[in-house]
């Protein structure tokens, strides 16, 4: 469908509707608790799955202690390990590594260079998603979860306020 | 859910193998069998125009290309099978300004990692239930990005509504 130097509205053709009957199918509670059931045996895979992404956090944390002022060389990678574990992690009963990697992006998806105070709250982030990975931290994580996500929420009210996005 | 799907098919595109198979497992339980999997875009973009299917449920991230550019070549392709087919755009990426660069893609769904069961037949049925129009613009073509109508709107009305 090409562009057209006007707007236009256009009722599609056919609708995926049309292929789905209204009743018949399986209900929404019974799906997901047979869904929840089916994806279990993919959870040892999983922790497979994401050991390359964990050995670069490894890597880059070894990297950006040595050589805090190389730290933005390491940042693309950093970013893409973190994006990796936060979409998968909570899908097989990770849900404390996704959050944790889920403020180290937030964190670094606004900062293009990476400075020495950044490089110590980088280092802070990777080091908590690999405890909770060498601790097996299932679910939330308890008491000690808990203490972290609320530390993690005051550590991005603060870089909010100091990157001036907030009062 | 409710809905029978039976009758649907379905394109699952994704770089991890695991994923791929999750989502094939989940697709299962709520009876879509008819599903091909694709490992990136490439693949996928030739399996969308042998197999049309009804739903499309693609990753954003999938190097060498991406989800994204995807979208766009389903929706805006001469070879494209049925550029009004139905998105799901599966990513862990969940910053506002790429949420917006998915829906100005022409996206029908975003659907953020970690995915649930829950989510994504949340999702599904939401296509299912779509009630909206698509919109050509110079610069855009997919679902309209207004939800819903805007009572309070007092501005010229610059759409004009055509039969495809």
């Amino acid at each position: 469908m090409k562009p057209t130097k006007k707007v236009e509205v256009i009722r599609p053709p056919k609708h995926i509707r049309q292929k789905v009957g209204a009743t018949g199918g399986i209900e929404l509670e019974e799906a997901i608790k047979i869904a929840e059931k089916a994806i279990e045996p993919f959870s040892v895979a999983f922790l497979e799955r994401l050991d390359p992404d964990i050995a670069a956090l490894r890597k880059c944390l070894a990297a950006i202690k040595d050589r805090p002022t190389e730290a933005t060389r390491h940042r693309a990678q950093m970013f893409n390990a973190a994006n990796e574990i936060r979409g998968l992690s909570g899908t097989f009963g990770y849900p404390l590594a996704t959050l944790i990697a889920d403020a180290f992006c937030k964190f670094l998806d606004p900062r293009p260079q990476l400075y020495a105070r950044d490089v110590a709250l980088a280092a802070l982030h990777i080091q908590a998603i690999l405890a909770v990975f060498r601790e097996s931290v299932k679910g939330d994580g308890g008491n000690a979860g808990a203490e972290l996500r609320e530390l993690l929420t005051l550590l991005a009210k603060r870089l909010k306020v100091d990157d001036g996005l907030e009062r | 859910m409710g809905y029978n799907l039976g009758q649907l098919k379905v394109l699952v595109v994704d770089d991890n193998e695991q994923m791929r198979d999750l989502l094939k497992t989940l697709l299962e339980v709520v009876g879509i069998t008819r599903i091909r999997l694709a490992a990136d875009a490439r693949i996928g973009w030739e399996m969308l125009k042998n197999f049309n299917p009804d739903l499309l449920i693609t990753d954003w991230n999938m190097p060498p290309t991406n989800g994204i550019d995807f979208v766009k070549r389903v929706r805006s392709d001469k070879e494209s099978p049925n550029p009004y087919l139905p998105v799901i755009l599966l990513t862990a990426y969940t910053e506002r300004y790429r949420v917006e660069e998915a829906r100005d893609a022409g996206v029908s769904e975003f659907l953020a990692k970690p995915i649930s069961a829950k989510s994504l037949f949340d999702r599904i049925n939401a296509i299912v239930e779509d009630r909206r129009s698509f919109v050509v613009t110079p610069t855009y073509f997919g679902p309209d990005r207004r939800r819903a109508a805007d009572p309070e709107y007092v501005g010229p009305e610059r759409r004009t509504r055509v039969e495809p």
